[in-house]
């Protein structure tokens, strides 16, 4: 039997279900370098007080508020499709994994819309 | 004895899935991997509410310190670290050893992981006795 690649594989069962498992993926990818590259950043309070703080206020940029925030909504939708593979791991759900991943599409254009409304601007 | 236990297999979904896994050390992965993963969505979710809703932008030295001042919130994060490099370093480990690579790959990929990821855990922990003082 022929082996197909991963990204041939990927590309000819490319429905809900594959993006969501692409997307659990690279969102899970982005949270790993930013939260490595984060909490090295923060040792920073390592030089004192006043270097820490001079982080912060980077972070306060808008242009690295904007960057943040790509990454806040990334964990956002890692969080959903993680309870997402619990729900159906813990319930044998995989028959409504369609409806759940469309639950979870629901919910994050919900945080994200709250996100920009009462948490982007601080 | 066989019976009872199929009838509970059958009743509790989760042990269900649990049971379709062979060997014993990948059951208590599989465990920890859902333990890691539950609690960690909890303290996540708090850390959002603390960053986004407690605390004043932009984060400085002194409002940390009084947040960390509680040992209670000392203990949270302390933990919540834990878990973020824990959760990083298992995904990580599924994600590469996904097509059964062979067991040199494995041995070498465990102690770097393992490696890093302590490092990592150690860095940030004492990061945060720092910003607690």
């Amino acid at each position: 039997m022929k082996k197909t690649n991963a990204i041939k594989h990927y590309r000819m069962n490319f429905r809900l279900g594959m993006f969501a498992y692409l997307m659990h993926r690279i969102t899970g990818l982005m949270l790993l370098v930013f939260g490595v590259l984060y909490l090295l950043s923060l040792s920073a309070i390592q030089f004192g007080s006043l270097a820490f703080d001079r982080l912060m206020i980077f972070y306060d940029l808008p242009l690295v508020r904007v960057i943040v925030s790509i990454f806040i909504l990334a964990l956002w939708w890692y969080m959903l499709s993680g309870m997402r593979l619990f729900v159906i791991s813990l319930f044998n759900a995989d028959r409504i994994q369609q409806v759940l991943t469309v639950i979870q599409m629901i919910l994050f254009a919900v945080g994200t819309a709250l996100y920009f409304i009462y948490g982007f601007n601080g | 004895m066989k019976n009872s236990s199929l009838y509970i297999q059958k009743f509790i979904p989760t042990l269900n899935s649990m049971a379709k896994i062979q060997h014993s050390k990948q059951k208590v992965f599989w465990l920890l991997r859902q333990l890691n993963a539950v609690t960690l969505f909890a303290f996540a979710a708090v850390h959002i509410w603390v960053v986004l809703g407690k605390l004043e932008r932009p984060l400085l030295y002194e409002d940390i310190r009084s947040l960390l001042s509680n040992w209670t919130w000392m203990l949270f994060y302390a933990f919540l670290i834990f878990l973020v490099i824990s959760h990083a370093v298992m995904e990580l480990w599924r994600a590469l050893t996904d097509r059964n690579p062979p067991g040199s790959y494995k041995r070498i990929l465990r102690i770097v992981l393992l490696a890093l990821g302590g490092f990592l855990l150690l860095l940030s922990e004492w990061n945060l006795i720092l910003l607690g003082r």
